[in-house]
């Protein structure tokens, strides 16, 4: 037997922490929540006063690393911007424009150089700047071409996209009492660890673009709100950018689990297109939102 | 948009931080935490109508986020058992001494994340948050003498498996 919790030992604990005594317990209160999986906890002989006392001093130890302000600043951007899914055609009213083009290397410096915004009366409403960039070939082979050069895991179930299918729009970053401040022109000089560098658009320097991306995990959320809302493309207008979810992914036979059940291929592009631009070539990635770490991979 | 779902936005967005600091009781990591807010905030603006004026929108939230934390577990245990290690554990800032000096934040954490049921687990961090009974009840949607006999369970808990070891309080 495992004893019992019964209200004097509640009220002995509320005692000691200084708060109002209980006037009962109810009886689902009591019920065991674990289905027998974690040890059930015995109050027999229990000291009162020494484990609520030893315990409330250890209080400091309890607590968790304080939450950071920027993921509450995210979250509640993403309530002060939260679109419907896009309905196909131009002239919807839920339909975002980008503000117009933006160069390539505006982009890349928009991921080096966060913007600095004025202090008084601004909240940063979103940190999901996403920089992708893909040579835009419009004469590429179709996907699943490319896709099986890469020699990757085997394809479960293909999803079909096409310039007219349905997709999420993750409006432009919303500031609120005050607007960007300047940023500096490009150098064409670039320095040692390419900040402010113009790209030449070279392969390394877009994978490491890339791998910025994936390691500030910016991109899980935008692909995470494209399944809830039950469509295969997300576009991000700010960054000309678009993600397609090309696949559902057969799990690995490899003992490391690099892709567990759940996977789903998604293709990553830097274009224009008002329309998911199936026909260009983008970057590849596996997206695992099952798994507990590395969502992402390039692969 | 309708002036009702504007206000509904307006309390959600109140409901942020303490919605993140649940989810960090039951996630492992801030990312994973962040990740099940959003997902719960992106349920509840899709559901908003579902949601009955005069309730608790704190507790309606936190349970969205629960649902959402336990259907993962359901589903892939294994991961999580893959994952449980000590890189799992590491903190995001330094350790900090308990008032003995014995008993140590990251083991606390670990013992907490591996051997505690969730609820023990919200319950005792709000707790040692300083939030009242009262509160904790509040948020989590429980009465308070349910809130009660949880956290008496998860301190037994607790002593039981660091109480030899730290000693006696002074």
């Amino acid at each position: 037997m495992n004893g019992k919790i019964d209200l004097p030992l509640l009220n002995e604990m509320a005692a000691i922490d200084g708060e109002h005594p209980f006037d009962e317990i109810e009886a689902e209160a009591l019920a065991a929540e674990s289905g027998g999986k974690i040890d059930p906890v015995d109050v027999t002989n229990i000291n009162a006063e020494q484990v609520f006392a030893t315990t409330a001093a250890w209080k400091n130890a309890l607590r968790l690393p304080e939450i950071e302000t920027a993921a509450a600043h995210r979250l509640k951007a993403l309530v002060n911007n939260f679109e419907a899914v896009s309905p196909e055609g131009s002239d919807s009213p839920t339909q975002v424009h980008p503000p117009g083009n933006t160069s390539f290397v505006e982009k890349i410096r928009q991921w080096f150089y966060p913007i600095v915004y004025p202090a008084s009366g601004v909240a940063l409403a979103s940190s999901l700047v996403v920089l992708f960039f893909v040579g835009a070939d419009r004469n590429s082979p179709a996907w699943d071409t490319r896709y099986a050069e890469l020699g990757g895991s085997q394809i479960a179930e293909p999803y079909a996209i096409s310039s007219s299918s349905e997709f999420f729009v993750r409006p432009d970053t919303q500031i609120r009492g005050g607007s960007p401040a300047e940023r500096e022109p490009c150098t064409n000089v670039p320095s040692s660890d390419n900040a402010g560098a113009c790209s030449d658009g070279s392969a390394a320097f877009e994978r490491e673009i890339l791998e910025r991306g994936i390691a500030d995990s910016s991109y899980v959320p935008i692909l995470r709100a494209t399944e809830l809302k039950g469509v295969l493309a997300a576009r991000v207008p700010a960054d000309g950018l678009w993600f397609l979810i090309r696949a559902e992914l057969a799990p690995d036979e490899t003992t490391d689990g690099a892709n567990p059940s759940g996977c789903k291929l998604v293709e990553a592009l830097f274009s224009d297109s008002d329309t998911p631009p199936n026909e260009e070539a983008g970057y590849f990635l596996s997206y695992c939102p099952l798994k507990w770490s590395e969502k992402l991979r390039l692969l | 948009m309708t002036e009702k779902e504007k206000a509904f936005r307006e309390a959600l967005i109140a409901c942020v931080e303490k919605a993140m600091f649940f989810a960090r009781s039951l996630a492992k990591n801030t990312a994973d935490a962040e990740d099940l807010v959003q997902e719960a905030l992106i349920k509840a603006m899709s559901n908003w109508d579902a949601f009955d004026e005069g309730t608790n929108l704190q507790a309606w939230l936190n349970r969205i986020i629960r649902n959402t934390f336990l259907d993962k577990m359901k589903r892939h245990e294994e991961i999580k058992t893959e994952t449980v290690g000590e890189d799992t554990f590491k903190l995001e800032q330094e350790t900090k001494p308990s008032a003995e000096g014995v008993i140590r934040t990251n083991e606390v954490h670990e013992f907490m994340f591996t051997r505690m049921p969730e609820t023990e687990r919200s319950v005792v961090l709000l707790w040692a948050e300083g939030y009242s009974y009262e509160e904790i009840a509040s948020d989590l949607g429980i009465s308070r003498s349910n809130a009660g006999v949880v956290l008496c369970r998860a301190r037994k808990r607790l002593f039981d498996h660091f109480g030899a070891a730290a000693g006696n309080p002074t």
